[in-house]
């Protein structure tokens, strides 16, 4: 439900609620502290033909069930081999989001997706600058200790994330915008053509805190397709946030690249592509909303909607202020 | 949610009613009455996915 703003003054209060920078993968970097955090739901997707209330008895863990960066490994190990054993198919993404309403995690699985053909990973042997990089540390660090003071909320009035709850981490978003004004050419260059998968993320980051233009929009929407999720993640979003701000800048965006990648089997970039699907939907452009009008992207968009939690209505849905995702 | 209810055509205001209350249901109706769109859930053909994966990376 994504509204477009341009006065960050009518914003109201929402929920604590936070994807930790999108999300907090599972392969352990999920948990942000070593204490147990309660399952708080468990979601399903691509589950057409499955029946997913044998697949959930099934599992290592239970809504409720406390999970600590000790126990998840082996649990979510545990629960990729339920899958198959189930439905004889591999998961497709198994993704643990922190937090739900009550501070408890999200997981959700993978059951099938669409094949989505990404990009090439870039050849050269490109670097950031220190500063960058120290930038995007702090950021993260920033991010985190906000999630943990529920203080999620962002203006993306700007056409970039600002927090507007946590004056620190707002802090160094305007560091990055600064420095992004200055070195746009250098950071699409390390995000288009560097083979370090992080710092090509790093650069999606930073070029979202750029001057709005059809080159950075341009830039993005490739780097939406790049090799690696998290470069993929962090350039949707960013996306997600200028189209927010601004609308016009959505005819420079492949529409295309974000049905794909809701079809995706991989969580972040359904995530992010529903972000970016519910600001491009918000004019109510008929060519647009005939274009998604198909069985998958329904059937899709539907199972997301019966997601329990308001992540499904982050995703496509974005309320003011925003909650980062 | 929102997304799905533009799809079907219902007034922004309803939908975005009908998102803050978590109710689905009046859009996937809404849905239904589409002309040549099936519904999400019934479609004939089964699912649109293909059981496994696939990034072609």
């Amino acid at each position: 439900m994504f509204t477009n703003s341009n006065n960050a003054c009518d914003l109201h209060k929402l929920k604590n609620l936070l994807l930790l920078l999108g999300l907090l993968l599972v392969s352990a970097a999920g948990f942000a502290q070593e204490a147990d955090i309660k399952v708080g739901e468990i979601e399903f997707y691509g589950y057409h033909g499955v029946d997913t209330g044998s697949l959930r008895k099934s599992l290592p863990f239970r809504e409720g069930d406390p999970i600590s960066r000790t126990t998840a490994t082996e649990k979510f190990k545990q629960a990729r081999q339920a899958v198959f054993t189930s439905t004889g198919t591999r998961a497709t993404d198994l993704a643990s989001v922190c937090c739900d309403e009550r501070n408890q995690l999200i997981i959700y699985i993978g059951l099938s997706g669409k094949p989505v053909r990404y990009l090439a990973r870039p050849s050269q042997k490109l670097n950031l600058p220190g500063n960058a990089i120290k930038l995007y540390g702090n950021m993260m660090v920033a991010i985190q200790t906000s999630a943990q003071r529920g203080a999620v909320n962002e203006d993306w009035s700007n056409g970039y994330a600002l927090s507007i709850s946590y004056p620190p981490l707002r802090a160094i978003q305007l560091q990055m915008h600064a420095y992004a004004m200055r070195h746009e050419a250098a950071i699409t260059n390390v995000l288009e053509n560097s083979s370090d998968d992080r710092q090509r993320s790093i650069a999606a980051e930073l070029l979202g805190y750029a001057a709005q233009s059809t080159h950075q929009v341009e830039s993005l929407a490739k780097a939406s397709r790049d090799s690696s999720g998290e470069v993929r993640n962090n350039a949707s979003r960013a996306l997600g946030v200028i189209i927010g701000a601004k609308p016009d800048m959505a005819r420079n965006i492949p529409l295309q690249n974000f049905m794909d990648m809701l079809l995706s089997g991989t969580w972040t970039d359904i995530n992010k592509a529903s972000l970016v699907l519910g600001n491009l939907t918000s004019p109510r452009d008929p060519t647009i909303l005939s274009q998604l009008r198909t069985p998958p992207v329904l059937e899709r968009l539907e199972e997301m909607a019966r997601w329990r939690t308001n992540h499904s209505t982050v995703s496509n849905d974005r309320p003011r202020p925003h909650r980062r995702t | 949610m929102i997304v799905l209810g533009r799809i079907a055509g219902l007034d922004e205001t309803v939908v975005q009613k009908l998102a803050a209350t978590h109710n689905i249901e009046p859009i996937l109706a809404a849905l239904h009455t589409l002309p040549s769109t099936p519904p999400p859930s019934t479609s004939p053909q089964g699912s649109a996915f293909p059981p496994f994966p696939l990034n072609l990376s």
